[in-house]
């Protein structure tokens, strides 16, 4: 488990993972000196990536899709349409987000898919938003 | 977007706290121009840097990806609902047969059926699935990493 100096760290990256030491001290009324040792420490364990996330539609690619399926190729992990995978329980075993630019493109991806079910996005509702 | 602004994109997708001195340096574009871009983007493209987590090991032992239907009349309400309730991670309106898929990180499964207790209550849900999240293999993986994995043309007609 986490110290609570470290929840506050933890939190400020959640929020925005690109402010700066300097601010994360001033927001979390931390030592300067210590935000850069908790981060490590939160890179070593809970932090699994930054990232910055994106409007999609706003880049061409309108078409965002979640697929539930019985089968999983290992390609998948490769494919860069592809944004997320999880194993589920349940009646399917993989939840697979893909990212198309149209629906010909998610077409040509469906081939490969087998067996599944599919659910296209109308709006976002929420992305990533949970704060431990 | 030009192929450069792309490849921008691309490496604060694989890691969003790169310094600007490291994206100047993968990119070739100066660092003031990063700074510029970075600005411009994060009205529109860019809706937020985060940190991805390890929930598990912060004692949030169930993830689960929740399917939803419920009354046309109340699509706005429940939307707004899980706007605000800070076990909900990350929300969709779909179509086929349901019109919510949601993400919910809850503490144990009986938090998931409290959770869902309280859905219940407030609202007329018709239908409901459940999946558990038993692992994850990839998250948050469109668009990064090297220019040769980005999909073909992604960046035209912009």
């Amino acid at each position: 488990m986490l110290t609570q100096k470290e929840m506050k760290v933890l939190r400020c990256l959640r929020k925005d993972a690109r402010r700066s030491m300097t601010t994360i001290a001033k927001e979390t009324k931390l030592p300067l000196a210590s935000i850069l040792l908790i981060m490590r420490r939160l890179e070593n364990s809970v932090v699994t990536k930054y990232t910055t996330l994106l409007n999609h539609s706003a880049l061409g690619h309108n078409v965002k899709v979640h697929f539930m399926t019985k089968g999983m190729d290992e390609e998948f992990l490769k494919n860069p349409q592809i944004n997320t995978i999880y194993k589920i329980s349940g009646k399917y075993n993989y939840f697979i987000e893909g990212i198309f630019k149209d629906l010909s493109q998610m077409e040509k991806f469906k081939e490969r898919l087998g067996n599944h079910r599919q659910f296209f996005v109308m709006e976002e509702t929420k992305v990533e938003e949970f704060q431990p | 977007m030009k192929d450069k602004d792309l490849l921008l994109l691309s490496f604060l997708r694989s890691n969003g706290r790169e310094s600007l001195t490291n994206l100047s340096k993968k990119t070739k574009i100066p660092v003031s121009t990063i700074f510029d871009r970075l600005k411009y983007y994060e009205q529109d493209v860019i809706s937020r840097h985060t940190a991805l987590l390890d929930f598990s090991k912060l004692g949030y032992t169930a993830k689960a990806k929740i399917l939803l239907k419920v009354r046309k009349e109340e699509r706005e309400d429940l939307a707004k609902f899980f706007q605000n309730r800070k076990e909900i991670n990350s929300a969709d309106r779909i179509n086929n047969g349901y019109d919510f898929i949601v993400e919910g990180i809850f503490k144990n499964v009986k938090e998931l059926h409290l959770f869902m207790e309280i859905l219940e209550e407030k609202f007329d849900i018709g239908e409901k699935q459940i999946f558990f999240v038993l692992d994850e293999l990839l998250k948050e993986n469109f668009l990064c990493g090297s220019p040769a994995s980005l999909p073909k043309n992604y960046g035209e007609d912009i």
